[in-house]
């Protein structure tokens, strides 16, 4: 089980935003994609998702070309979390969650298994408290949490995020970050743009790190986030650590100045 | 907060029976319901005068209100009209040109014009856009379109060959059911519906542009194919409506805000709950329209303006208070 991408080319106003890259993504697993502003990480996984076409090269999932496979399938089985988390319309938060159903809807209405996997879904991202109340009058936190259960609610077996974790205060971090856990656990496996080199290193069991529309280094944290690749591509001495659990801290130390 | 199920939909309904029942008795001659079996010239004016032009206000009002409903929900802003795709300035241009080389002796003429004009709106907007499914070149070529069309409107008119030629052209630009007959209602109708099938089907699509176009796409949605369902589906509501009844503004404006106080924002039930709160609107003010003082019939168009524009200021005042 994986959703893999080989010699991967995308072109954006001219410039190659991605340049023929290669990795993988593991069920069961969180990946994170890392790599300073403009690196390429959001196209990478909206190509991952289906929403792009690579001018070259192909995704793959479990084998089979992504671009064969039909849309409504292709729903079914990735769900995907847009950057800014839009919601247009004062719809009621259960109905909101209920739109994570749309791919499985034969005709008009619910079904119990729908019913099921919604009441699961805001089960697991603790918002069954809200179903009730309109969705653009709930906090920062509350709507991310809301959205995130959209998603679950469709039980894709991937689940592609832009940057989740974004806009949200520390406490929200982690719970979002718990409820990444579990799923994986659960053998969904997750691909998440992340931007804080921190929470990375201590939440993915992979990491692709992108620089210049290229795979810098892929692999588990501690062989990815290594002093020279960290200097490489964000321009910053880091080292990684281990804090008093035994997992793993990024200390960030200084900046390197650039050179000219 | 929303009420759930099918109870704001049987109130719309029953309130719109109620509408079209007082519009029949409702006019320069006020009729007892009794007048329907009495024959002679009651009956007359309520078969072949009243009754029609309820039906046609029906129609018409229910086809602007979904219509308008699909078109705030694909746009994802509460201020989008079905005006604004050029479909009716479209077709109020197929219309003025027939009146302007004098061909309204048959019935079928300017109808046939008017809807001549919608489709061409509607090749021109899928030939400008293509399938691409963008939203912005898409409502940009909508506005050049209408302001292209309204600019010709206006040369036609500006070239009138007879003073009458220039009345009846400035008449039929205002929209109104007055003597309506139960051949606009025939051509309406079909028409309407079809349009308003289309608008329908694309329901769940639309619901699903409520988180935003990325997520709708990963949740299958076809951006061009939902487009393609719209341009259709609002071509035939509005060409028929203009076709039928002329320019009559606000109305798909107005009456999706209505309803979603009544049901929420999610699009799929904001539309049928439009069609019928977009009918009660138009049959009642039409129905106010024959009620009103005056040596001429008040025209429904500019009822329905000054209805409207009104509201529209409050509504913008609600919102920037919302911004606030």
């Amino acid at each position: 089980m994986a959703l893999s991408f080989r010699d991967v080319l995308v072109r954006l106003g001219g410039h190659a935003a991605l340049g023929g890259v290669s990795g993988e993504l593991a069920a069961g697993k969180i990946t994170a994609i890392l790599g300073p502003n403009g690196a390429g990480k959001s196209t990478l996984l909206a190509c991952l998702a289906g929403l792009r076409r690579p001018e070259a090269g192909t995704i793959l999932l479990d084998g089979q070309p992504l671009a064969s496979i039909a849309p409504r399938i292709r729903a079914q089985t990735i769900g995907f979390l847009p950057q800014r988390g839009e919601v247009h319309w004062d719809l009621r938060v259960d109905a909101l969650i209920a739109l994570g159903r749309l791919p499985f809807h034969q005709n008009w209405g619910q079904s119990a298994e729908d019913a099921k996997a919604i009441a699961a879904a805001m089960q697991a991202s603790d918002c069954a408290h809200l179903s009730q109340r309109g969705a653009l009058g709930l906090s920062g936190g509350e709507q991310a949490r809301v959205l995130l259960a959209r998603v679950l609610a469709g039980q894709p077996k991937w689940l592609l995020a832009d940057e989740p974790l974004a806009n949200l205060d520390p406490g929200h971090q982690l719970d979002v970050l718990e409820i990444f856990r579990s799923c994986a656990q659960a053998g969904m496996g997750i691909g998440l743009v992340v931007h804080d080199l921190g929470l990375a290193a201590r939440l993915a069991d992979h990491i692709i790190l992108l620089h210049q529309g290229h795979v810098l280094a892929e692999g588990p944290c501690a062989l990815v986030l290594s002093p020279a690749n960290l200097a490489m591509a964000f321009g910053v001495e880091a080292q990684l650590n281990q804090d008093e659990n035994g997992r793993p801290r990024l200390d960030v130390l200084r900046r390197i100045p650039a050179k000219r | 907060m929303k009420t759930r199920g099918l109870s704001v939909e049987m109130a719309l309904t029953a309130a719109l029976a109620a509408a079209m029942g007082l519009s029949l008795l409702a006019g320069r001659v006020w009729l007892s319901p009794g007048a329907w079996l009495a024959g002679d010239v009651p009956s007359l004016i309520i078969v072949e005068l009243r009754l029609p032009r309820a039906c046609l206000g029906c129609v018409i009002g229910a086809g602007l209100g979904m219509a308008g409903a699909a078109m705030q929900g694909y746009l994802r802003n509460p201020l989008a009209d079905p005006g604004l795709f050029g479909v009716s300035s479209s077709a109020a241009l197929g219309a003025v040109l027939s009146i302007y080389f004098g061909l309204t002796a048959a019935f079928w003429v300017l109808p046939a014009f008017a809807l001549a004009g919608a489709a061409g709106a509607m090749a021109a907007l899928a030939l400008l856009v293509g399938r691409s499914g963008g939203l912005m070149v898409f409502t940009l070529a909508g506005v050049v379109l209408s302001s292209l069309t309204g600019a010709l409107t206006s040369l036609v008119i500006s070239l009138a060959p007879s003073p009458f030629a220039l009345s009846e052209i400035l008449t039929w630009l205002l929209g109104a059911l007055t003597d309506r007959s139960w051949a606009d209602v025939a051509l309406a109708t079909p028409l309407t519906a079809l349009g308003m099938a289309v608008l329908w089907a694309s329901g769940r699509d639309l619901d699903a542009l409520t988180l935003g176009e990325p997520a709708a796409r990963s949740l299958g949605v076809h951006m061009g194919r939902l487009q393609a369902k719209l341009v259709i589906g609002i071509g035939l509501v509005v060409g028929a409506s203009v076709a039928a009844a002329g320019v009559i503004g606000f109305v798909g404006l107005i009456v999706p805000h209505l309803v979603r106080q009544l049901v929420g924002g999610q699009s799929s039930r904001v539309m049928p709950a439009a069609a019928l709160a977009g009918a009660i609107l138009v049959v009642s003010a039409d129905g106010l329209v024959r009620l009103a003082p005056g040596g001429s019939e008040l025209r429904l168009g500019i009822a329905m303006s000054l209805l409207g524009a009104p509201f529209f200021l409050a509504l913008l005042l609600r919102l920037r208070r919302e911004v606030v």
